[in-house]
């Protein structure tokens, strides 16, 4: 039986793969051109730049040839995985910048999620076995209040609190351990209440079950019943929110990059937008968007994994 | 055939419409009552700001500078010593205008897509629901972000933006509904009576499923609002001297330490809005799931 479904799920990620191609293809092209037919570019300045230099400056860049030559030539760079220079930090690709920004907002990333997992499934369970009891309506209160207060709200609050009263952590920077814990909490605590909020609707219905009844029946302990068979049946809404989940943790951490001043690929997409960064715009909206379609790609394959009953198709 | 449609009257039991259980439930529970009002009332008060407001919003008294809460300014005033209240009742305009356009925009874009992919089925079904995957896929915000940026961030540019990147789960939930319902008797009636594809849609599947639509709607309202006051967060949503909620919030977060109120009151405003909003949809999700027997 196990046997006949490896080919499956090879079948399965190589047709995802081959699929994701034209997405790729379709961002960089609506990107490029949602870029370059707008108004403005890099080298606008307050100052203005002499012609003869501006027009040495575009030349360097092939930014004076027709807009489809260039095109062109981004896509056929793309193809050997190079994304070509920054306008606004000449000694640095775009390559660089992903290479030194990425492992930054993935540790944020990560250590979010772990915040987000560590507090949810508790308190989505607790909730569920407590359905309509005390601790069931205070978890509920409590999710509910999370996901009505922005980011930009709890990060500053909690800079206030645990770096400028109580002094427990740095307000910002990246580097040391303690200068994670804020950021992380910030970001991951929207995604700690969906987990919560999955977690217990799931694990309501779960309970209800005939084979958890079957388990109590038994002579089960509760504890067990909670851990071996409750668990596992309700952790699959979990794993497919975690897909949609990375999509929205790079975006948040757009957000807490900025307030806790973390040098991620964040604040770089944001800036270089701003500046008109045009490749580094378009490499970073890339990168993220392969990233995003490799997250969705990995969550599929393990909620086949975790629940056979799905077909791949 | 009227005695069946008696037979029918009869033997349903009275009071079980699904309105009628929103309306149960509705009343029952007095902090939906609660969160209706707040509802209410923050939007009724938003509307009628030119009336209202004691200062106009962008009256700016140097003078002053920030100031604690008073009699005159009860809110408090931010640095300029633009009066906080008023702010807060123009911004509530803004963000609650976002939040609603942005909405009809998704509804729009989302009930139509979903419609027609549903009931046309096959492989146009199979093409345009592949697409509504793969934009799933994408970072969507990061594209909102770049429109926003390279073509001035107005308000019209602001709604469509956040209108386009809510219409996706819209779609999947209409044509989920449609699929279920198309092959319905009534459905196989209306086209057997020679109705055309479109009036099917809108006067026989689109009526049936104005649940989960509305359900869906109620949520998706604060999730804009949210959304928009993540870009202004960025500099991206409203702009000066006009303000919204978003705007008040990350404005008065940056100076928190000093004057705490200008961050605390609208944050205050736009919690109570978002976390009311999502309870009643929750709440009215509930009533309307035929799972749930309360």
């Amino acid at each position: 039986m196990r046997d006949r479904r490896k080919p499956a799920v090879i079948k399965f990620i190589i047709r995802r793969v081959l699929l994701s191609i034209p997405v790729i293809f379709m961002v960089a092209t609506t990107t490029f051109f949602i870029m370059r037919l707008a108004p403005g570019g890099p080298f606008m300045s307050e100052k203005a730049i002499p012609p003869e230099i501006m027009a040495n400056i575009q030349s360097k860049y092939g930014l004076d040839q027709p807009l489809l030559v260039q095109y062109g030539r981004y896509l056929r760079n793309l193809l050997h995985f190079d994304l070509g220079p920054s306008y606004k930090y000449p000694e640095r690709t775009v390559n660089d910048i992903i290479i030194a920004g990425f492992p930054v907002s993935l540790e944020l990333g990560l250590a979010a999620l772990l915040f987000a997992l560590v507090i949810g499934i508790p308190a989505g369970v607790i909730a569920a076995v407590n359905h309509r009891g005390l601790a069931d309506h205070l978890t509920m209160a409590v999710i509910f209040f999370g996901i009505s207060v922005p980011t930009f709200v709890v990060g500053p609050l909690l800079i206030f609190l645990f770096s400028l009263v109580l002094y427990w952590f740095p307000p910002g920077l990246w580097g040391s351990p303690e200068q994670l814990v804020l950021p992380a909490i910030t970001l991951g605590l929207p995604y700690s209440v969906y987990v919560a909020r999955l977690m217990r609707t799931e694990m309501v219905e779960v309970l209800e079950q005939d084979y958890i009844r079957t388990a109590r029946a038994e002579g089960v302990g509760e504890f067990r019943i909670l851990w071996k068979h409750a668990l596992n049946g309700s952790l699959l809404p979990v794993v497919s929110f975690l897909g949609p989940a990375v999509a929205d943790l790079v975006t948040g951490s757009i957000v807490v990059e900025k307030i806790f001043a973390i040098p991620g690929l964040g604040r770089y997409f944001v800036d270089s937008a701003f500046s008109r960064d045009y490749t580094v715009v378009l490499g970073t909206v890339l990168f993220y968007a392969i990233l995003l379609i490799l997250a969705n790609l990995v969550v599929d394959v393990a909620y086949r994994v975790l629940d056979p009953r799905i077909e791949y198709s | 055939m009227s005695t069946i449609a008696q037979t029918v009257l009869d033997t349903a039991p009275l009071g079980t419409s699904p309105w009628s259980a929103v309306r149960r439930r509705f009343f029952g529970d007095p902090l939906m009552v609660v969160c209706a009002a707040v509802v209410v009332v923050v939007m009724a008060a938003s509307l009628l700001a030119p009336w209202i407001a004691p200062y106009p919003f962008d009256a700016i008294d140097l003078k002053l500078g920030a100031s604690a809460p008073s009699f005159a300014h009860w809110m408090g005033t931010d640095t300029l010593g633009r009066d906080l209240f008023s702010r807060c009742l123009y911004g509530g305009q803004i963000s609650i205008a976002v939040g609603v356009v942005g909405t009809l925009v998704s509804l729009i874009v989302g009930v139509l897509y979903g419609a027609i992919a549903g009931y046309r089925g096959g492989r146009t079904d199979e093409l345009m629901m592949r697409f509504v995957d793969l934009m799933y896929s994408l970072p969507y915000l990061f594209l909102v972000i770049i429109l926003l940026v390279f073509f001035s961030s107005s308000i019209v540019m602001l709604f469509v933006a956040l209108g386009l990147v809510q219409w996706l789960t819209m779609a999947r939930i209409v044509r989920g509904q449609v699929l279920s319902l198309k092959n319905a008797e009534f459905v196989q009636a209306a086209r057997l009576a020679g109705t055309r594809a479109a009036g099917i849609l809108f006067h026989h599947l689109l009526p049936n499923m104005t649940g989960p639509i509305v359900v869906y709607a109620t949520l998706t309202v604060p999730s804009v609002i949210l959304q928009e006051a993540f870009l202004s967060f960025l500099g991206l949503g409203v702009q000066p001297p006009r303000s919204s909620w978003g705007t008040l919030i990350s404005d008065g977060a940056g100076v928190m330490g000093l004057f705490p109120w200008l961050v605390s009151f609208p944050a205050l405003i736009l919690a109570a809005v978002l976390f009311s909003l999502n309870f009643l949809g929750d709440g009215l999700r509930d009533a309307l799931d035929p799972r749930t027997h309360r």
